[in-house]
């Protein structure tokens, strides 16, 4: 489907043990001058329950997730010396979805970024903490100082694009835990290859796809602005992330089950020369050398 | 950016002022030279185009048998597809919500021919800017070829013709937004 393009993040050698991602994998690594730190995030958890507050973020995550990004900058930014605080950029993404589920029930929040806001609330109370200048949180320039909502990191396409398979899945599993599952594995995989509806692996390649472009950026960015540090932070779902984590940083099945808890989620890094790395749980991930 | 101002990218013909002017009613539109990351510039013909009315479309018709009617069997429609190695070269108009409700009814999007899509683009001063523009998230959708750099022709159908029925498709909106008494700007 992609065999034109090149996905930057792909990884080799032996696949790496991960059992759960949660908030604190999301590591506070200071990217060096012209280096990138990219965040992926699953979003806050959100309520469920049917009523006015149906898709809102719950109380609790708010703050937990509050917490941990605070944590994230405060770490980050009191590594940085004093003489280097002027310079480091930060810019926080978010995917658009608003909520869709099996049932057809909708609502328009938008839990990835109502999820970023909660980010860009711990970040500027980090930055005043350590006199960082305001311009230098980019999305002031970029987006009126709210999250960059793009496309590329929304959950699952079919809700919108494949209402045949939707309906297809909810006769056959339910609208509950089943229908899930079934999607997840890939159950249905004749079928919805059949309908031309996107799978787990074409959502690896997608929100790849998102990181490549992401890094895209960065690159044209640091070549605008030499000798910088860049933090791009990206919120997205639990349907886009664990599958791109399962195919291309820990190189397991992508129709088997990896957890990624609400507000969990990873740190990727890209070197000076374009070079992704990063570390999950203490193992080292390996990327192919792939230019930009 | 204002509140109430936004930003939107505009690729193949919409990159062109007069078309813009046609489709929003007003000439006096800022707008400047910019490029889309991470998306390819295709055109799709009549054949392309989906052939099935969308079950939540205002009427019972399919965007191919729409374009067909306004225009001939030899149609050809610009549209963007993901690429990551790919840039897309237009313009980054800026225009209030409403405004871009006459884009989203030109694009068909309420029928289904191309989706919503919020993306990155970069100006030619290299300024990233957090826009709106219309496509397809889907790597896999059928163009009929793809087009790379920024010097490509504006109109691939006659000028004239797609001018004056992109005046009439956007005086049929006001009137049927009259008759409704409302607009769907708050989408945006």
């Amino acid at each position: 489907m992609r065999e034109k393009e090149s996905l930057f993040f792909e990884r080799e050698g032996e696949p790496i043990k991960i059992e759960r991602i949660t908030p604190r994998d999301i590591k506070p690594r200071l990217p060096a001058p012209n280096e990138t730190v990219m965040v992926l995030q699953r979003n806050a958890k959100d309520m469920r329950e049917p009523g006015d507050d149906f898709g809102a973020l719950e109380k609790e995550a708010i703050e937990a997730t509050r917490t941990e990004a605070m944590r994230f900058f405060d770490t980050l930014f009191s590594e940085l010396p004093e003489d280097e605080r002027e310079k480091v950029d930060v810019m926080i993404v978010a995917s658009d979805a608003t909520l869709l589920m099996p049932d057809g029930q909708l609502c328009e929040h938008r839990r990835a970024v109502e999820t970023a806001e909660i980010i860009i609330q711990a970040l500027k109370v980090s930055m005043g903490k350590f006199d960082i200048p305001k311009d230098q949180f980019l999305n002031n320039t970029i987006s009126d100082g709210e999250p960059i909502a793009v496309s590329e990191l929304r959950d699952l396409l079919m809700f919108e694009e494949s209402p045949e398979f939707v309906k297809y899945m909810t006769e056959k599993h339910g609208t509950g835990k089943a229908f899930w599952v079934a999607y997840e594995t890939d159950a249905e995989r004749e079928k919805r290859i059949e309908m031309g509806v996107e799978g787990p692996k074409e959502i690896a390649d997608r929100v790849n796809y998102a990181l490549t472009v992401r890094a895209r950026i960065a690159a044209e960015h640091h070549k605008a602005n030499p000798d910088r540090r860049l933090v791009m932070w990206n919120v997205s779902h639990y349907d886009a992330i664990s599958p791109f984590i399962k195919e291309y940083i820990a190189g397991v099945d992508v129709t088997s089950y990896l957890p990624v808890d609400h507000s969990g989620g990873i740190t990727l890094q890209v070197d000076a020369k374009g070079q992704p790395h990063t570390t999950i749980q203490n193992q080292e991930v390996t990327f192919k050398n792939k230019t930009l | 950016m204002t509140k109430n101002i936004l930003h939107y990218f505009g690729y193949g013909t919409n990159r062109d002022l007069d078309m813009m002017a046609a489709m929003i009613g007003r000439k006096d539109i800022a707008g400047e030279p910019g490029k889309l990351i991470g998306y390819e510039l295709c055109i799709q013909k009549v054949e392309h185009i989906p052939g099935e009315p969308l079950v939540s479309a205002p009427a019972p018709l399919s965007p191919r048998e729409i374009v067909t009617k306004a225009f001939d069997e030899a149609f050809e429609l610009y549209i963007i597809r993901p690429n990551a190695n790919a840039e897309t070269y237009g313009t980054i108009w800026q225009m209030t919500p409403e405004e871009y409700e006459f884009v989203r009814e030109w694009e068909l999007l309420e029928f289904g021919m191309q989706e919503d899509i919020k993306a990155m683009a970069m100006d030619s001063k290299g300024n990233i800017i957090n826009v709106v523009t219309h496509g397809t998230l889907s790597a896999s959708t059928p163009v009929d070829r793809c087009i790379v750099g920024d010097t490509y022709e504006d109109y691939i159908v006659p000028k004239k013709g797609i001018l004056q029925v992109a005046e009439r498709v956007r005086l049929e909106y006001i009137e049927r937004m009259k008759n409704n008494g409302k607009t769907k700007s708050d989408s945006f």
